[in-house]
């Protein structure tokens, strides 16, 4: 079983008292938000978890069938995404593996992407800029 | 080069790394020595003091040449000469000073286009050759201004080819790269967005370029409000949230727009520009209205302007995240080098402060008493 990792340093990562988590991936401009679902299966990753580890623990809060399908999709999704990295080996985990707010109703996790920042960040600096700088988007007219 | 690299001092075999980091102490010296001839070409250095969130900073200006398109927008922090400064940057331009960039500084600079696509310099105008922990560097696309930042020894080291290379948008915010790598240093982040108060407080107006922020700022500055900025300040959340003014320029987007401000349309210092070609409006608060100006404001909000066509203004209270992804993106895309630090940062500022939608349309009388009221439905959060 191979333990996942945040992929730092490119991946900044933020959770919020709304549950809600932010992650910007600086290598590629690209913004994601996840749902409170999301944002838990996110701080599992953080202490090292496996996929497995993970559909443990929320096998043992939420007796729902699709729950171990779920994890996985959404799990191959952050690695698609290259927000995470599975290690070589099972990393030893140093602080114990539970939710912190589950309750009895299973809401699926849900990742958003938001390409804005990554479309000014990936510009093509030989094509994309003038001589305003800072790579700014030309208008069509300037094209 | 000038002289010998000093010897290596590495307990083992040095890497590739130990000897890129020793040279990089020699391409700033290079830098540095080439300034030097510069200043002894034009035979004076012209000297420009700031005071920015309690830092003094000494501009040194080899010749005149440069001082106007630079100290324009700082006008309103300047102070008396300083002898012992916290960070010295030190300007010059190959045209006037008839000092040329060091062979291979400009070497590297010629091969950007191909740099770029070897990943040499970042999206975000890094040079990554010539940083590391200690030395930062960029240079500008199009207007090629390089920038070299010695974190050590708190000196900077800005260059251009020719003064009319400055695009009109670095004379409205110059230095700003520096501003960002040295403040970071001192747990201060510049945000992009803008500061209006008035004496109960402030709010920081943030979001991306073109959604309201400047519409916002001019009806307070109109109202008689106190101005920081519209688009780059301080922001130190040491203690209570503060933001610290940067620039006292305001711009708007369109012509049409500074033509609903009949006040201020006089007040466009590049007319021609924006006539001829595709500059935007752009004025210096400061010098109009110098004691609506402010160095410092307080913030209570975070405030993100949105222009809707047909609304009428109201404001509501939205969450972190969506606070945050109002102010991350925008912030970190203009700040070469930024990673996990400013986004902390970024990320407290939306924990600690009340974050709201103000959405307005075309009518935009109430705007600024909008903002008033922000404000003072905010008091408390200022005082705990």
């Amino acid at each position: 079983m191979k333990s996942l990792k945040v992929n730092v340093p490119h991946i900044v990562h933020e959770i919020f008292s709304d549950d809600e988590a932010a992650i910007i991936n600086l290598k590629t401009g690209n913004y994601y938000s996840l749902n409170p679902t999301g944002a838990e299966v996110w701080s599992l990753i953080e202490k090292n978890a496996t996929s497995e580890e993970i559909i443990e623990v929320f096998s043992e809060c939420y007796k729902n069938e699709s729950v171990e399908d779920v994890i996985k999709k959404f799990v191959t999704e952050l690695l698609e995404e290259d927000l995470i990295i599975e290690s070589e080996e099972n990393i030893q985990k140093t602080q114990e593996l539970r939710l912190e707010k589950a309750n009895g109703n299973f809401v699926e996790p849900e990742m958003e992407r938001f390409g804005d920042m990554q479309e000014l960040l990936l510009l093509d600096p030989i094509h994309d800029v003038d001589d305003a700088g800072f790579p700014h988007k030309k208008t069509a007219a300037q094209n | 080069m000038q002289g010998n690299s000093p010897k290596l001092e590495v307990q083992n075999q040095p890497t590739f790394e130990d000897y890129y980091d020793q040279e990089r102490i020699a391409v700033f010296e290079m830098f540095l020595s080439a300034y030097n001839d510069a200043v002894q070409n034009v035979g004076s250095v012209e000297e420009f003091h700031v005071q920015i969130a309690e830092k003094t900073i000494n501009f040194q200006f080899a010749g005149n040449s440069l001082i106007s398109k630079v100290t324009r927008a700082l006008k309103h922090l300047e102070i008396d000469k300083i002898d012992d400064p916290d960070l010295v940057i030190k300007l010059w331009d190959s045209e006037s000073t008839q000092r040329p960039l060091p062979l291979l500084i400009n070497t590297v600079k010629d091969c950007i286009p191909y740099a770029a696509w070897l990943k040499k310099i970042g999206r975000r105008e890094e040079v990554y050759p010539f940083s590391n922990d200690r030395f930062l560097s960029s240079l500008q696309w199009g207007s090629e201004i390089l920038t070299l930042l010695d974190k050590e020894r708190n000196q900077c080291i800005y260059w251009v080819e020719n003064v009319d290379k400055i695009p009109w948008f670095e004379v409205g915010a110059p230095i700003r790269t520096v501003f960002h790598w040295y403040f970071s240093s001192t747990k201060s982040q510049m945000v992009h967005g803008g500061a209006v108060g008035n004496e109960k407080g402030g709010v920081l107006l943030a979001g991306e370029g073109g959604s309201g922020k400047s519409t916002t700022a001019l009806n307070c500055l109109k109202d008689g409000m106190l101005y920081a900025s519209d688009d780059y300040v301080l922001v130190d959340t040491k203690n209570q949230p503060k933001t610290y003014s940067l620039f006292q320029t305001a711009k708007v987007k369109t012509k049409d727009d500074i033509e609903r401000f009949p006040e201020f349309e006089s007040w466009v210092t590049n007319p021609r520009g924006v006539e001829e070609s595709d500059e935007k409006p752009m004025l210096f608060v400061g010098e109009n209205k110098p004691k609506q100006m402010a160095k410092e404001i307080p913030i209570n909000a975070l405030v993100f302007p949105k222009f809707i066509a047909g609304e009428k203004c109201h404001y509501e209270r939205i969450s972190e995240q969506k606070a945050f992804r109002g102010i991350a993106p925008s912030t970190i895309n203009q700040a070469p080098f930024a990673g996990e630090e400013c986004v902390k940062m970024l990320a407290n500022l939306v924990r600690e402060l009340p974050a709201y939608y103000l959405k307005f349309g075309e009518d935009q009388e109430s705007l600024s008493q909008t903002i008033k009221q922000i404000i003072k439905e905010n008091q408390q959060d200022v005082r705990r």
